[in-house]
């Protein structure tokens, strides 16, 4: 690997990273503003909670259940009608958003279903027992409580991200992954190949140091 | 309520719990910010309003509890087994200062527990419940002298602990019974004066004064021997001087 290769690809470079971060940011975005309402709808709809609705319970699973069952690879061609509509493109970088999205609000509900489930069930009937009305407790208990969790959450699912934001390359999304497999793979041009994934891991470092300096602030267990 | 674990917020401080209440009951900030550190120093925690509940023992924690359930003033505080996951010394300083505050404030104050020793220490009434039905209620002081249901009975003999040797009940001569002594009673000498009248032999095998609400409640485990009608006639006398007499073996 020389200099001049990393020169030459340098604006390549810029560009795709620049998609990835825009691919990234708008689907954690979603999986965050989405997925967490519904990973608490999961949750407070689950068996003894206040509002325990086995039918919503088990149809909200249902679904999420049959899109993360669903290969990315797949669910991206499957949601292109969708993101036509929605965009009115199917290439480029917020295109691809859609169907990462998609991905990122279930993987995400699950993880908030999860990290709620920590909270102590002795906490949630003390608040009941002090007159706490349900948003209050998903308020002042639920989200406080599993805040770190969340985070933690939100980590894994921005990572997962990186990786499925490289299968985003297929349809034309663009992106520092989908750099590696049209200039390292197809073109045999392992330099290339060696410095995205140099980057990529550099990301996934980055973001999971960042997430885990949040959450262990926040756990005060 | 008071919770036997606490279920204190661990993501928020010993004052945002105490603060809770307030909130959820819509209390102005001005309000909170003068009401949490009264709770505070009722409860003796003055000096950690910023701590995390992490960070504090669990009778510290369960001073926490109490503080946050008198938060709202409310006119029953109501404590579910709030020493049962504590050691016994600060179980101690728990049930003291649930005293203190009941002073205090004059607030009625009902606790679960199925520890015999919570109950006579701070009660002054007890409903014994049975598979979620109350079985018995009283006084502490009557239940304790004259438990009536099978499972008071068992409760406050286990109080009590007046388990014998398997060895002196199997070698036993005479009747063996088990005599309560209430209040003034127990200062009487009813042993001495049953031997002078009837010649019966007494001996004491096992026995307790308790001092429950201040006032003594003596239970004693006596083997009588002699002819059988001194025996009978020393366990009608003890009967008419002492609260209850139950024999236990003949």
């Amino acid at each position: 690997m020389n200099s001049q290769l990393l020169v030459s690809l340098w604006p390549d470079l810029v560009k795709a990273f620049v998609e990835t971060a825009q691919m990234l940011g708008i689907s954690l975005f979603l999986s965050i503003v989405v997925g967490v309402p519904l990973g608490l709808f999961l949750f407070v709809t689950d068996r003894g909670l206040f509002w325990e609705n086995k039918f919503l319970h088990g149809l909200g699973g249902f679904l999420v259940n049959v899109i993360r069952s669903t290969p990315f690879v797949i669910l991206l061609v499957l949601l292109l009608p969708l993101t036509q509509q929605l965009i009115g493109s199917t290439i480029g970088p917020v295109a691809a958003s859609v169907p990462l999205s998609v991905a990122a609000i279930v993987f995400n509900a699950r993880l908030v279903q999860a990290a709620l489930c920590e909270v102590d069930r002795g906490v949630i009937e003390a608040a009941t027992a002090f007159g706490a009305t349900p948003l209050q407790i998903i308020r002042d208990v639920l989200l406080i409580e599993a805040f770190p969790g969340l985070v933690r959450g939100v980590t894994v699912t921005a990572i997962s991200l990186v990786g499925y934001s490289a299968m985003a390359g297929i349809v034309g999304g663009g992106g520092v992954g989908d750099l590696a497999i049209r200039y390292g793979y197809y073109r045999y041009q392992t330099g290339v190949m060696v410095i995205t994934v140099v980057i990529l891991i550099a990301l996934v470092q980055v973001i999971q140091v960042a997430g885990d300096k949040v959450a262990d602030n926040a756990d005060k267990k | 309520m008071v919770f036997q674990h606490f279920n204190l917020i661990h993501t928020r401080t010993v004052f945002e719990n105490v603060a809770f209440p307030l909130k959820i009951a819509g209390a102005a900030p001005s309000r909170i910010a003068a009401r949490v550190p009264e709770l505070l120093a009722l409860v003796g925690l003055s000096e950690k309003a910023n701590a995390y509940p992490s960070k504090l023992s669990g009778g510290q924690k369960q001073r926490v509890g109490i503080a946050r359930a008198l938060a709202n003033d409310p006119r029953i505080l109501l404590c579910d087994e709030p020493t049962s996951a504590l050691d016994q010394e600060t179980s101690r300083a728990i049930l003291e200062l649930l005293e203190d505050i009941h002073r205090k404030l004059g607030i009625t104050t009902i606790v679960i527990s199925h520890e015999m020793a919570v109950i006579k220490k701070i009660c002054t009434k007890v409903a014994v419940m049975h598979e979620g039905v109350i079985v018995e209620t009283g006084d502490v002081y009557d239940i304790f002298a004259a438990p009536r249901h099978p499972l008071t009975q068992k409760l406050v003999a286990h109080a009590f602990d007046l388990q014998l040797p398997e060895r002196i009940t199997r070698d036993l001569k005479g009747s063996l019974v088990k005599v309560v002594y209430r209040g003034g009673k127990a200062e009487e000498p009813v042993l001495s004066d049953t031997v002078r009248e009837f010649g019966a032999g007494i001996n004491v095998l096992h026995g307790k004064i308790e001092y429950i609400d201040g006032r003594p409640l003596g239970v004693l485990v006596l083997n009588v021997t002699g002819e059988a009608v001194q025996v009978k006639g020393a366990i009608d006398y003890l009967r008419s001087r002492t609260a209850l007499v139950e024999v236990m073996h003949e």
